[in-house]
């Protein structure tokens, strides 16, 4: 009875206790410093437990020099593509007053990723290797996500699965613009972006690719990454704009070594 | 003796800090696992197993609401403010930390109804409480508008993860369920006798004096503890009911007049099934019988209602029979709820209805019907009072109330003593002993088998129950004893409490050591093991002859009521052949 009196005294205060930290991250927006805190507090544990995993994802692999091997070499290929749509970019760049700069890559490893309904992962660079907030974070088959926090030794990738990740793309041919939203809901398994034209006449066909559009400083997206293909196009009654869904290039399932585009 | 019992079977604290710590170890690895491994793992459905719910409500099912509960918050905190989580951080504590209490909840009212630790049902209730873990995840996202949280994802993904959580509980369960064995109540009575011990203790003080208005029997509201089956003796009238294990397997009952012409109205409850499926309907069984009994209409309603129900019933229908029960307000008043309560409730000078409460007295006649009303009135005030003096499975038993004992007892298939009786095999204590003996497996195994542990706990028994458990003292009980004593109590009590108790009734207990002993019983109870309780300082003495005295005359049965009623009804009821043997 005793007992019983404690224990709810016991859960009535954690869950006050969890309705307020709720609240406060509500108010700033999902950014209070219970994240950071917990960062620091996980990090470690993180990079021990990511190092292991990915030792033995790496042995898995046929060895993880063998893999960093094959991801910077198409790390380097996408590179060069990303500097080549750079080029290609040049014009809209100054149509657009884009401010325009050298990017360099600060490469890392996915070392845990987010439960159910959250896609995020977590590399095991962070502020401490030069990571900031809004960066682009690529890999060696396009667009991967942006970075939502970070701590000293670990960066939150916000991939662009999220629901909650919305990329300005433009198609490689026509150079349409639109917005690419995450999590389609594909009743069929595979990670689809849903792609939506802001230009209503703009004609859409499977197989177009599209690139990211850039945002302004580079944050959160450099321009001319390449993000996907569209691999069915839809026309929702009722709706103004056309819609697609697009395939990204990215595996998101297995992802390993990314790249942090990292302004300077 | 319940005392040494937990002491021995209460685990260390060394092995509990031990056990906490693997605990959180394992809640630990869980989030580490969950983020780093389980979330990496490229399942199809696009959903994953939450290691950290399952963790934290197989936590819960193996140990306690509290633990279930800090259990819950530590771990979803930790997947809140854990690196990769963008969502808002108390999100997972919030749920969690409800999950975890739900479910250690519902295992313990499981428990308590059950009276016992089924891994299977805890299995079932950790799943149940996983999947529901995993939709409050999903619904408060959807409150929160978390982006990544819509009715179409969750419709996805809930399912899937669900699955997924289902197929990782076993191991999940398995490998908390070993960490948590040693610290497991489930091997030690103790924690399940802790409420009753310590309310015993308050008896104690409460018989003593020192608290002089506390509510007994569960009327009090500082008695929330549901009962805890299987310990109450089963046996109840009924007329009519045949088929009584006790009576079926009494070696030599069936000979003895005692066990001939009353086994037709022993009746377990776990015999029953309809009928006792009537009592346990509704809250009321948990409830106690004092209001059970009153709002079951002692007072308003028809006796034949009230009788299946009510174990006074019975008894009053019988006087009633005889023609010599009064208007329904007479019987009502003598019937075993009210006085039961009255007695119980408020030691108020009800004591002359309490005196004849049926309750117990009728669950203590078992297979002894006549000496039941004497008993009864002795059974609540009295014993009551002196099971403060006996720290054994009386002090227990009162302790928690004859009435709740009795609804109890009559739930069908109450497997309540069955945790004694079945998981220990041996029982290890006199309290144990009772319990299974008081399931039904364990009357049957004492009936039928001889009992072991009728036989270790019997010295320490008060007669009542060992009455209770032997039918085959039924035999014995048909001695010639028995009914003097009970005539000198009907008539005794203006008598020195020394004369009216010469002829000891008791004398057809079972309990042979206690018996012998009990020429004088009352004096007698002092030297039962456990002692003579704690006097509060400033408490009136509780074992002193006055206090004797008193606990014949005075608190059970107010000064001056003449228990005139009682032997009226005694003698309709010895009329009607209800209880027999007279010579």
């Amino acid at each position: 009875m005793l007992e019983a009196r404690r224990t709810r005294v016991v859960l009535i205060g954690l869950l006050v206790v969890a309705i307020a930290l709720i609240t406060i991250d509500f108010r700033d927006g999902g950014g209070s410093s219970a994240h950071g805190v917990g960062g620091r507090l996980f990090a470690p544990v993180e990079h021990v437990a990511g190092d292991v995993t990915g030792g033995l994802r790496g042995a898995a692999g046929g060895g993880e020099v063998a893999s960093l091997q094959r991801q910077n070499d198409q790390l380097r290929a996408q590179l060069a593509q990303a500097q080549a749509a750079d080029a290609d970019a040049a014009q809209l760049a100054a149509l657009l007053h884009l401010a325009k700069g050298k990017y360099t890559v600060v490469t890392g490893t996915v070392i845990a990723a987010g439960g159910d309904y959250s896609d995020t992962v977590t590399l095991n660079v962070g502020s401490a290797d030069g990571i900031t907030p809004n960066e682009t974070v690529l890999n060696g088959d396009g667009l991967v996500g942006t970075v939502a926090a970070v701590t000293p030794t670990t960066a939150t990738v916000q991939l662009a699965t999220d629901a909650g990740a919305t990329v300005g793309v433009r198609m490689t041919g026509s150079g349409q613009i639109g917005a690419l939203t995450g999590r389609a809901s594909s009743m069929t398994g595979s990670v689809q972006l849903k792609l939506t034209m802001f230009n209503s006449s703009a004609a859409l066909q499977p197989g177009q690719t599209l690139v990211t559009f850039g945002s302004v400083g580079g944050r959160p997206y450099v321009p001319g990454v390449p993000v996907g293909i569209v691999s069915a196009v839809t026309t929702p009654p009722g709706s103004l704009s056309p819609t697609a869904l697009v395939k990204p290039f990215a595996d998101f399932t297995g992802l390993g070594v990314v790249g942090v585009v990292v302004s300077k | 003796m319940n005392g040494l019992a937990a002491k021995e079977a209460e685990p260390s604290l060394a092995r509990k800090a031990l056990t906490a710590v693997a605990l959180a170890v394992v809640l630990l690895a869980a989030v580490i696992v969950q983020l780093t491994v389980v979330n990496r793992l490229p399942l199809p459905g696009d959903a994953w197993p939450d290691l950290v719910l399952l963790v934290v409500t197989a936590i819960a099912v193996c140990t306690s609401p509290l633990a279930g509960a800090l259990a819950g918050f530590a771990g979803g905190l930790a997947l809140d403010v854990a690196p990769p989580a963008i969502h808002y951080a108390g999100e997972y504590a919030l749920v969690f930390c409800l999950a975890g209490w739900g479910a250690a909840r519902v295992i313990c009212a499981i428990r308590d109804a059950r009276g016992e630790r089924d891994q299977v049902v805890a299995f079932a209730v950790m799943a149940g409480a996983a999947a529901a873990g995993e939709a409050g995840k999903a619904a408060l996202g959807m409150m929160l508008s978390d982006p990544d949280m819509t009715g179409t994802v969750a419709s996805r993904m809930l399912p899937t993860a669900i699955l997924y959580d289902l197929l990782a509980a076993p191991f999940v369960f398995w490998l908390v369920a070993r960490i948590t064995r040693g610290a497991d109540p489930e091997r030690a009575p103790a924690p399940e006798f802790s409420v009753e011990q310590r309310l015993a203790l308050v008896f104690r003080s409460a018989a003593a004096g020192a608290a002089p208005g506390l509510r007994l029997a569960g009327t009090g509201e500082n008695y929330h503890k549901p009962p805890t089956a299987g310990r109450a003796p089963r046996l109840r009238l009924s007329d009519g009911r045949a088929g009584s294990r006790t009576y079926a397997a009494a070696p030599g009952g069936a000979a003895s007049p005692l066990a001939g012409g009353r086994a037709r109205r022993l009746s377990f409850g776990g015999d029953l099934p309809a009928r006792t499926g009537q009592v346990q309907t509704g809250p009321r069984a948990s409830r106690g019988p004092g209001s059970g009994w009153l709002t079951t209409g002692t007072l308003g309603g028809p006796p034949a209602r009230r009788r299946p129900r009510a174990p006074g019933a019975g008894w009053i229908r019988a006087a009633g029979g005889a023609g010599l029960a009064g208007p329904p307000v007479k019987r009502g008043s003598r019937s075993p709820g009210k006085g039961w309560i009255t007695a119980v409730g408020s030691a108020l000078p009800a004591g002359k209805r309490a005196s004849r409460a049926p309750g117990q007295g009728w669950i203590t006649t078992g297979s002894l019907a006549a000496p039941s009303v004497r008993r009864a009135s002795r059974g609540l005030g009295k014993r009551w009072i002196t099971a403060g003096s006996l720290a054994g499975p009386p002090a227990r038993r009162n302790a928690r109330g004859p009435g709740r004992d009795w609804l109890r007892a009559a739930r069908p298939g109450a497997p309540g003593g069955l945790a004694a009786a079945g998981g220990v095999g041996v029982p290890r204590s006199a309290a144990e002993a009772l319990a299974a003996r008081s399931a039904p497996s364990g009357l049957s195994a004492l009936a039928g088998r001889g009992t072991p542990m009728a036989a270790t706990s019997r010295p320490h028994r008060a007669p009542r129950s060992g009455w209770l458990g032997t039918a085959r003292s039924a035999a014995a009980a048909g001695t010639a004893p028995r009914l003097a004593p009970r005539r000198g109590w009907l008539r005794g009590a203006s008598r020195p409490p020394g004369r009216a108790y010469r002829g000891n009734w008791y004398a057809a207990a079972p309990s042979g050591q206690w018996l012998r002993r009990g020429r004088r019983p009352w004096r007698k109870r002092s030297f039962l093991p456990g002692g003579r309780p704690p006097v509060p300082p400033g408490a009136r003495p509780m074992a002193s002859p006055s206090y004797r005295a008193r606990g014949r005359q005075g608190w059970m049965r107010p000064p001056g009521a003449r228990p005139m009623a009682n032997s009226a009804v005694v003698s309709a009821a010895r009329r009607l052949g209800i209880f027999g043997g007279r010579r």
